[in-house]
């Protein structure tokens, strides 16, 4: 069977996005690319309605007819190149998997079942263990009452114990058979492999059971990878079995419906040993949040189920505090205005901020989770050294790739770069990229089957190339002179700048056109990676090539009016907009505030009377006309990047790396 | 993505319209179901019924009584499995040896010798919430009921449900319906508020026992306290102090007096169900009204719902899809639409912050 046609659709919680990669004069590219909402919720709760939406905008676009005429993709490819050769789902939506993890000792089974489910969608509700102090009757209703979708059980090495994981594995059963559930939870099996005739046994006819390989087959070695593996397809099973539509949708899709996290990790694996250097990726979604990395060599996945821009936007706020969002606000805020913004957000997850007071809310709540998301993550990046000081310099990151709405649905290029340097602080030269059509998911799957078409389609250019950024550590002066910048273009073009500090710079270079820079720092205590100057060869992006003088750590004023202006400031340098005035009002206490789904803004005594008022801002900025005026970002347009000189090389990279 | 094709958001607003809802009792409720499929059903009547989940005791009959084997309690054994059981019955007996129940609850199983009982918990019933006929069951969770009316969909409720007719507050406002008020006209009423919900509300709510309360807003830090409220409360804009839109309360002036089903429903991932009110509103059987559209595709003329912004509550027209992206005023460059309100006034909305009625 041929695997040259492909169709990949990603679920998100409030988008469903769809591409096609096919052939084009022998080399994978993706040739087309659509979003629609998902449709999992009120009014359908089918998400197959929103994929053939999604699906019927790529025949659209292509002229090429994909599904069958009652919905079915069709596969594989035929006559007149109908359908396709291969059709892959991903999804990261509702809510993440219950699971109690049983296991013999903290340290040993259980962490390592726990660092397995990694890369899964799994909220662990309970931890039952050998060493716990409860009873077996408490042991009975943890399990019971947990309403669990998944119980994951793990102990004993290879030449270990069996008896009491054969104790726990039966009061377990016992308890499955007390929940009388329609579907009841799974069980996935990672614990000494001798035991498994035994365990099948137990859970027998009760429900579906899933063996892994053993997570600790030895004290001294650890095993995860078939166990997350197996985690992947329970995570398949019961997004089939939990209704939506998934069933239907796994039934067409070649590997069923798998979890985008895993790809997440496993484009993560791949970038960073093809480019030798620190990848990070960072998806902020509407219900959960992923961060992937590569750094030195070490690949780790945080998920955080608890926080997302839409969905658990209120859950977020808990999460990271209230404070981590004020400080990213340019006006005054009371604990119910954020909290009220929040709640809303949950409430109409899927809507944009309209005005310049929510857009600020909305960011500071992106840069909030971001940066709790790294603090999450990074501990992991150095399991050997404590490494979850805030305040540390980032170890340097070769290249950093936002998704979610939120990061990528700007609309100006300028303002993502600007929201991923806030929130994750890199140093040094970093590529920054955009995965908007959620290429990502789709790629972490192909490669299982297609490795050929993942080389070659990101090398493509499939992902949306922001820029080169270089940060500048230690405390530039704003308005002094601290950086001596030079471009020098491929046709030998060399422009110069001197830069100030505290800023944001975006400097022309077009996506697919690289250059060599050179930077000088000019100031004591100023550095670019660590060093005096750095000289790189960069690759441009609708953003171009991005200077941030504004040091590191980023030194974000406390004085409410100086950081009014500091913000409105980074704004305008990302988007080369004029700077927002910021109404006095914003800045002065109020008096009693009141808030509407969109705004908190003071009313009149008029106002309140009427019914069915509507909000209006004291203070408005100068409307623009329908389409907007000032000064556009630079948009440029999409071209093919230049193809790789070593594909062989970097193909076996990743057929050595993944599954 | 081009806007040609965008299917918008919905939240329903409809003076008439054929309802179709699931009635299913909670994943982890075992229960029965009540109903055939094809039985008309009033909105009070119980769809199904169950019992939530309850702790369970193990008791280690086999060595309380020393037995060797486990299948030595059978003989032993006074109750069976699935037996209601009181507090200090008997449950196994050998000569003067005694085990008695510590719950009231029922015999959940027997295993490996021991007696496992389940503390009894909580009923729960699932009432249909409309007038209609059962046009689909699903064995032991609920049933699927389709029936006739008007329904306007709010944006969270505090988990509650109630039956009653629905009346518009007093002109002097929610607080001014004391015992007079209550015993005559509102007693047992919904009753709709066009401001937002205070702290005195909603003590005046409890201690006035009303049943119901539909209302614009309510201040996030009442959230918990609009939780522990005993009456169901929907709130139809948000949270904050947002007063009730004018379609909305249009609609609820259409309806005042009439019966109707208020679904609280705290909205959560991956719940279909919307806070909503169902009010029943005479109809001509001979012309059956038709089923929600629920593949409106946004288009020039298409009446919309802002869910945001400066003008958030309003309703109006769609006069111009722009084909590409527009700046708005905050900087983003995203996919608009361009909607006239009922004043005359355009504005520019996002096409994710607009909602259709489903009409």
């Amino acid at each position: 069977m041929s695997d040259n046609s492909i169709l990949a659709v990603d679920f998100g919680n409030i988008h469903t996005r769809a591409l096609l990669i096919d052939l084009v004069e022998g080399a994978f590219r993706l040739v087309a690319r659509a979003d629609e909402r998902t449709t999992s919720g009120f009014p359908t709760n089918d998400v197959g309605i929103g994929m053939r939406r999604v699906i019927s905008k790529l025949s659209a676009q292509t002229g090429r007819k994909l599904l069958t005429d009652d919905g079915r993709v069709i596969t594989p490819e035929g006559n007149d190149r109908v359908g396709v050769d291969v059709f892959l789902t991903t999804t990261s939506v509702g809510r993440p998997l219950r699971t109690v993890v049983i296991g013999l000792f903290p340290e040993m089974s259980i962490a390592s079942m726990i660092r397995a489910t990694a890369g899964t969608y799994i909220n662990v509700v309970d931890v039952i263990s050998v060493e716990d102090r409860r009873t077996t009757e408490e042991h009975l209703n943890a399990i019971a009452l947990a309403d669990p979708d998944l119980i994951a059980i793990a102990g004993g090495t290879e030449e270990g114990a069996t008896t009491p994981i054969l104790e726990q594995a039966r009061l377990t059963r016992l308890a499955l058979r007390l929940m009388h559930r329609a579907l009841p939870p799974s069980i996935i099996y990672a614990g000494n492999s001798a035991l498994r005739p035994q365990i099948a046994a137990i859970f027998e006819g009760a429900t579906q059971i899933f063996f892994a390989d053993n997570v600790r087959p030895s004290l001294l070695r650890e095993n995860i990878d078939d166990a997350r593996a197996k985690l992947a397809i329970a995570f398949d099973s019961f997004t089939e079995q939990r209704g939506l539509g998934f069933d239907e949708v796994g039934f067409q899709a070649r590997l069923g419906v798998l979890p985008n996290a895993q790809s997440y990790e496993t484009i993560a694996r791949y970038l960073g040993a093809a480019t030798r250097k620190g990848v990070l990726l960072a998806d902020v979604g509407s219900a959960v949040s992923t961060m992937s990395a590569s750094v030195n060599g070490v690949v780790s996945t945080t998920i955080r189920t608890d926080m997302g821009l839409g969905h658990q936007a209120d859950s977020a706020l808990d999460a990271v505090g209230l404070d981590k969002v004020r400080a990213w606000l340019p006006f005054i805020a009371s604990d119910e205005d954020i909290r009220a913004y929040m709640l809303n957000k949950t409430l109409r997850p899927g809507t944009i901020p309209q005005i310049h007071r929510t857009l600020y809310m909305e960011h500071a709540l992106l840069r909030a989770v971001l940066s709790t998301l790294l603090k999450s993550a990074r501990p992991l990046w150095t399991p050997e050294v404590a490494l979850d000081d805030q305040r540390e310099a980032m170890p340097p990151l070769g290249q950093i790739i936002g998704a979610g709405s939120g990061i990528t649905g700007t609309g100006r290029p300028g303002m993502t770069a600007m929201l991923l340097l806030d929130a994750l602080e890199p140093v040094g030269v970093t590529r920054l990229q955009a995965d908007a059509n959620a290429l990502i998911p789709a790629m972490g799957v192909l490669a299982r089957i297609n490795p050929t078409a993942v080389v070659q389609v990101l090398d493509a250019g499939g992902l949306e190339d922001i820029g080169t950024a270089i940060s500048l550590e230690g405390t530039p002066r704003p308005g002094r002179a601290v950086a001596v910048v030079t471009i020098t273009t491929e046709n030998g073009g060399a422009e110069k700048h001197t830069l100030e500090g505290g800023k944001i710079y975006l400097l022309p270079l077009s996506i697919g056109i690289t250059a060599k820079v050179r930077v000088q720092v000019r100031g004591r205590g100023l550095t670019v990676g660590g060093r005096r100057g750095v000289r790189a060869e960069v690759v441009g992006g609708s953003a171009g090539v991005i200077i941030d003088t504004r040091g590191r750590p980023l030194p974000l004023e406390i004085n409410l009016k100086a950081r009014a202006a500091q913000i409105v400031g980074w704004y305008a340098d990302a988007t080369g907009d004029a700077p927002f005035e910021i109404p006095d009002a914003w800045l002065t206490p109020p008096e009693p505030v009141e808030a509407n789904v969109e705004t908190v803004l003071p009313r009149d005594a008029a106002q309140q009377d009427r019914i069915g008022s509507v909000v209006t801002e004291s203070s408005k900025p100068p409307r623009r006309g329908m389409f907007g005026r000032g000064r556009s970002d630079q948009k440029g347009t999409p071209v093919p990047m230049q193809q790789n000189n070593e594909p062989e090389g970097e193909l076996d990279d990743l057929r050595s790396l993944l599954p | 993505m081009t806007s040609e094709v965008y299917f918008p958001e919905h939240r329903h607003l409809l003076p008439l319209t054929t309802i179709r809802r699931s009635r299913m009792l909670p994943d982890t409720v075992s229960g029965d179901v009540e109903v055939q499929r094809g039985l008309r059903i009033s909105l009070l009547d119980v769809v199904a019924r169950g019992i939530s989940p309850a702790p369970y005791k193990l008791l280690d009959a086999m060595s309380f009584f020393g037995l060797r084997q486990s299948k030595d309690l059978e003989s032993i054994l006074r109750v069976s499995e699935g037996d209601e059981v009181e507090i200090d019955q008997v449950l196994a007996e050998k000569g003067r040896k005694k085990m008695t129940s510590p719950v009231f609850g029922r015999v959940a199983y027997f295993w490996h010798g021991q007696i496992v009982l389940q503390a009894y918990a909580d009923q729960v019933e699932l009432q249909a919430g409309l007038n209609g006929t059962v046009i689909d069951v699903r064995i032991g969770r609920g049933a699927v009921i389709e029936g006739y009316g008007a329904v306007l969909q709010g944006v969270w409720g505090n988990n509650r449900n109630t039956i009653g007719i629905l009346r518009i507050e007093p002109s002097n406002g929610l607080e001014s319906v004391y015992n007079d008020a209550l015993d005559t006209e509102f007693r047992g009423a919904i009753i709709v508020t066009r401001r937002p919900l205070r702290e005195y509300t909603l003590q005046m709510i409890q201690s006035q026992g009303l049943v119901g309360v539909i209302a614009p807003s309510i201040a996030p830090s009442l959230r918990e306290a609009a939780l522990a409220t005993s009456a169901a409360i929907l709130l139809i804009e948000g949270f904050g102090d947002i007063r009730m839109s004018t379609a909305a309360m249009q609609f609820f002036e259409s309806v005042d007096g009439r019966q109707a089903a208020l679904d609280a429903v705290t909205p959560a991932l991956l719940d279909a169900r919307r806070p909503e009110v169902l009010i029943n509103v005479p109809f001509d059987p001979n012309n059956r009204p038709s089923t929600p559209n629920l593949n409106v595709v946004l288009q020039v003329g298409l009446t919309v719902r802002l869910a945001r912004g400066e003008s958030a509550g309003a309703m109006g027209r769609i006069i111009n899809l722009p084909k590409t992206p527009v700046l708005m005023d905050n900087g983003l460059r995203v996919q608009c639409a361009q909607v006239e309100l009922a004043t005359g006034e355009k504005i520019i909305a996002p096409l994710a912050n607009l909602e259709v009625s489903g009409a």
